[in-house]
């Protein structure tokens, strides 16, 4: 059963789909993802196929049950692809030469372009989830794009306000967010000619940080190839902050917010890329649990200023190995 | 196909779940294309229905 089944009560989909309990635990003995093994059949620098197990179809099947008052079904009409990053299994995004993974940003825009323009995709997310602690399936190191026939819910929401805010000051609110940071400086942790990263005000969660293009950018689609490096150069030290943390490599939900490809124009939005680590100290998880899941309320018992000095201070110890000092 | 840097409009019509004409029936299109720089895409089938894209460029780029 593959299907869209409407919650008329927060007035959102959720996407049932069954097959996907088949999904192989992490295999002791292959990679299904390494070259030759089973989805790949030759050596590649960067590969992106679609899902072996999908939440979304090209050519979805009609519903299971009819809609009836209520109960709203429809088709899950959409695209769900898997990125492999490199071909070796045992490296991160963090391993990866910094040439690379301005090669990746280069794949991640295609992939935004050409999804964002099929009739029935509105939205196109980028993401990974990194580590076990996540539910990872497969250590290889890779990400996955759902080419959404809708909005999601929480970016919709977001939208909407950002819309507002736009509409009532004639200013980007994400632009207002990221010189308001700045000027404050205390959650800063990274910064270059080109992008901005600081554990924001409101953190979630202890570690989660977002990175912001200083310029005003809706979608990779209007990255240059300066800024593009810029984000390769951000993206290198910020994950390599996260795994001198605690000196291992360190788990995470990576989250590449993007203009809608809905066909309505969205001036007001701004790319940025949010990162959602489970952990709140090195042998610790924070796991969304009652307030979170059953409110909608996080409760964060850290401060994002002292996390941020936590994040800065692994960054330097990091940037002094690499420069062997 | 664009490269890093470039941008274009692509207004395009708004569909609804359950929709039977939003649909793409040239999509993928198999075959090899230049993106920026020297980044080759090869757009092939995966033989199961489903496509596959191999990125390649250089090592020594940019």
């Amino acid at each position: 059963m593959s299907e869209m089944r409407w919650d008329p009560f927060l007035e959102e989909w959720v996407v049932s789909s069954t097959h996907r309990s088949e999904r192989p635990l992490l295999p002791e003995k292959s990679c299904p993802l390494c070259p030759g093994v089973l989805e790949v059949a030759k050596d590649y620098q960067i590969v992106v196929f679609e899902n072996r197990y999908p939440s979304f179809y090209r050519h979805p099947p009609m519903p299971d049950v009819e809609s009836r008052g209520l109960f709203k079904a429809a088709s899950s009409q959409g695209v769900c692809e898997v990125v492999l990053y490199t071909s070796q299994h045992d490296l991160s995004l963090a391993d990866l030469p910094q040439g690379h993974i301005f090669k990746l940003i280069e794949a991640w825009r295609d992939r935004y372009c050409e999804l964002g323009n099929l009739p029935y995709v509105d939205y196109v997310y980028i993401f990974e989830n990194k580590g076990e602690v996540i539910g990872v399936t497969l250590s290889h190191p890779h990400g996955q794009i759902y080419a959404f026939p809708f909005i999601p819910p929480k970016i919709s929401r977001e939208l909407a306000i950002a819309n507002h805010h736009f509409a009532r000051k004639g200013k980007c609110l994400y632009c207002s967010h990221l010189e308001a940071e700045i000027a404050d400086g205390e959650r800063i942790v990274l910064e270059n000619n080109f992008f901005v990263v600081s554990v924001p005000f409101f953190a979630r969660y202890p570690y989660e940080t977002r990175v912001y293009p200083r310029r005003h950018l809706g979608s990779l689609e209007e990255i240059s190839g300066e800024e593009a490096w810029g984000m390769s150069l951000t993206l290198k030290e910020l994950l390599n902050a996260y795994d001198s943390l605690f000196g291992y490599s360190f788990p995470y939900i990576m989250s590449i917010y993007q203009s809608p490809t809905d066909g309505a124009r969205h001036e007001y939005f701004h790319l940025h890329i949010d990162f959602y680590p489970p952990m709140r100290a090195a042998d610790k998880q924070k796991i969304p649990a009652g307030c979170e899941v059953g409110t909608g309320t996080f409760l964060n018992d850290t401060a994002p200023e002292a996390k941020a000095k936590e994040l800065r201070d692994a960054l330097h110890r990091w940037r002094e190995k690499r420069d062997g000092r | 196909m664009q490269n890093i840097g470039e941008s274009s409009e692509s207004p395009k019509k708004k569909t609804e779940p359950n929709d039977t004409e939003s649909e793409d029936v040239n999509y993928p299109r198999y075959g090899i294309y230049t993106l920026g720089g020297d980044m080759i895409k090869s757009v092939e089938s995966m033989g199961d229905g489903r496509y596959i894209i191999y990125y390649s460029w250089e090592e020594d780029s940019p």
